[in-house]
């Protein structure tokens, strides 16, 4: 019951919260409206007994990636509302694709919900999902992979900072060049 | 789950809820006296006496000053992220104080309260960064949704420097976590009894050099996660006119107010919770061990503000290059290797 | 009853929003935006298939097994690495971007078009 209850409240602001990512023309709001949905999201995961990635979630997604994103929105002064120009075909266009896609998903989960039920949820000690249990997989099995992924963020941020890098005095570019 | 075990769970977390809540709130309000008077002494002068005897009604009279204020919402600003900035603030502020343990478990009536701690999570350390991450958000949308470029760029400083420094504050405490193995609050002040050798600031466990570069690197981290001096570049009232802040009025501005107190007096908690032993005496004899857990915890995290108060007198204000030179070039790297010199540390001890 | 597939359709509402939100939108950040929260209605999916594990018939696995069972927490756990590093890139693109064109909008990020 209780846990109904919060999976409701969660599905609810997280559906709401993607749609004003996508329909708000301000592009703060849409920043906003997506930390909505990563909080949701990160309670959708507490609910499924996945602690650790629940507060990774937040730290990482929405305490780092989005207070960068809002932070670049600022900077470069893009909170200006977007202007609605689209022509209706292509509009619709659009709508009709998404439409497809989410039809042909919904379409994918519900037909074995109407078939054959939900699995059943296994019990797990209280401590399933937390650090511990991720932890050991990533540090025994997944060793060479987290490497891999230190590799890859080192990669990253030298490779932000080259190309994020104003162009040197000396070899001022062409605008649009 | 039966009716007798729902009272059981229920009550004890309600009433410990309420408690905290309360006391807290209690305790900002006065926080503000101490300050000033306190800021008075440091700068010879006596402080707030008017309102009451030695000033003591003087939180009263500000918060009624502060309800009875017009409520301003510009016309440039964004309404409602106007509104609701306010609210992060507060809310994330007051969240994250759910999972600090003020005192060991205690029982009352029969019934066993656990301990003097609302919520006692499994990843409790983890729960905290989340929550103090989202506090950016409050003062950052602040500043942005004001419309005044001193409020952005208030906004944008806090932003830049909160992310910055939080992460020093994240690897600070991984020193802890080594040594201690868990993340639930409660495990961690437990680890740390029978005498101050045993906190983790001291810990001969690892030489205790770790946690006593651990312990300031937090500290310095900390002045800066709360935007106080000498890191208080976001609302720099000489070059900002106080920043993210300075269109809000009434109830509004009262929130962000209250919201950094209740921000000093959490990192202090984890603070003391984390470094300083908790509830635990220092001593593991007699006239020590009596006074109750919850007047050590108290008694630490008060000395901690002080300190807060103190270097807030004392230090001038960062430039906002020196600022960032410090946080990315001096405390980063330090933490780095504080995190190596644990983990020698354990080693040689024997403890992994 | 809360089960799988409501977390399975909230997931793939959610994709399909972001699938709308890089179609419809032209500002490079608010696509970016609809890529993060595509990747992240997929790690809910995975997240509830690690906790609704559907093996043989009735989807039920040995108990002992599923505790240690939590491969695809791992998944998600590098999801989130490689989308952190690949925001860190698209950021700085967009602030390239924006640089070159004075503004954001993709549909003039078109210099290469032959």
């Amino acid at each position: 019951m209780v846990g109904a209850f919060f999976f409701w409240i969660f599905a609810f602001t997280a559906f709401f919260a993607g749609v004003g990512v996508v329909a708000s023309r301000n592009p703060m709001h849409s920043a906003i409206s997506l930390v909505a949905v990563l909080i949701s999201i990160a309670g959708l995961f507490l609910a499924l007994h996945a602690e650790f990635l629940a507060w990774i979630l937040v730290i990482v997604y929405t305490g780092a990636v989005m207070v960068l994103i809002v932070f670049v929105i600022s900077l470069l002064n893009l909170d200006k509302d977007e202007p609605i120009d689209y022509t209706a075909a292509r509009r619709w266009g659009m709508a009709a694709l998404t439409m497809f896609i989410a039809a042909f998903l919904v379409y994918l989960y519900a037909d074995p919900l109407i078939g054959a039920g939900h699995p059943a949820k296994p019990p797990v000690p209280d401590d399933w999902g937390s650090v511990q249990t991720v932890a050991i997989d990533l540090f025994t099995r997944y060793m060479i992979v987290v490497q891999l992924a230190g590799v890859l963020l080192t990669a990253a941020v030298i490779g932000a900072v080259v190309v994020a890098r104003k162009p040197e005095q000396n070899e001022e570019r062409e605008p649009g060049a | 789950m039966t009716d007798s075990h729902l009272f059981n769970v229920l009550v004890p977390s309600l009433l410990k809820m309420v408690v905290i809540f309360h006391v807290l709130l209690g305790v900002v309000a006065y926080l503000v006296l101490v300050e000033r008077k306190l800021l008075g002494r440091f700068q010879q002068r006596v402080g707030p006496t008017r309102v009451g005897p030695w000033g003591l009604l003087q939180p009263i009279a500000d918060g009624l000053k502060l309800f009875l204020k017009e409520d301003i919402i510009p016309t440039k600003a964004d309404r409602v992220l106007f509104i609701a900035a306010p609210l992060i603030s507060m809310i994330t502020a007051l969240l994250a104080m759910a999972v600090i343990p003020f005192g060991p478990r205690f029982e009352l009536f029969g019934i066993d309260f656990g301990y003097l701690q609302i919520a006692d999570v499994n990843v409790g350390l983890l729960y905290i960064f989340g929550i103090t991450s989202l506090g950016v958000y409050g003062i950052f949308l602040a500043g942005w949704s004001s419309g005044n470029k001193y409020s952005l760029i208030g906004g944008l400083r806090s932003s830049a420097q909160m992310i910055s420094y939080e992460l020093t504050l994240g690897l600070s405490v991984i020193v802890i976590l080594m040594a201690c193995g868990s993340l639930r609050m409660s495990q961690i002040a437990e680890s740390q009894g029978d005498g101050f050798w045993n906190w983790w600031i001291f810990s001969t466990q690892w030489y205790f050099i770790p946690g006593l570069i651990g312990f300031f690197l937090y500290l310095i981290s900390a002045f800066a996660e709360t935007n106080r001096l000498p890191f208080d570049l976001p609302e720099a009232e000489t070059e900002l006119v106080s920043g993210y802040n300075t269109e809000y009025s009434s109830m509004k501005f009262a929130m962000f107010f209250m919201a950094e107190y209740v921000n000093i007096i959490t990192v202090c908690s984890i603070a003391t919770t984390l470094f300083l032993g908790a509830w635990h005496s220092p001593l593991p004899f007699a006239p020590f061990t009596s006074v109750p857990g919850v007047i050590w915890f108290l008694a630490k995290v008060f000395s901690l503000v002080f300190v807060f108060i103190w270097i807030r007198a004392t230090l001038p204000r960062f430039r906002y290059d020196q600022l960032m030179h410090f946080g990315w070039k001096v405390l980063l790297p330090l933490a780095l290797v504080n995190i190596l010199l644990a983990a020698a540390g354990l080693i040689a001890a024997g403890s992994f | 009853m809360i089960g799988l597939y409501h977390f399975l359709i909230l997931s793939g509402v959610l994709f399909s929003l972001g699938v709308l939100g890089v179609l419809l939108r032209r500002n490079a950040l608010v696509v970016l935006m609809a890529v993060e929260l595509m990747l992240n209605a997929a790690n809910l999916a995975v997240v509830a298939f690690v906790r609704y594990p559907m093996f043989g018939d009735g989807g039920i696995v040995n108990a002992q097994d599923y505790a240690a069972m939590t491969n695809g927490m791992t998944l998600v756990f590098l999801v989130m690495t490689v989308a952190a590093a690949e925001v860190g890139v698209g950021l700085a693109i967009v602030i390239n971007l924006y640089r070159q064109k004075k503004s954001v909008n993709i549909e003039e990020a078109n210099a290469l078009k032959g």
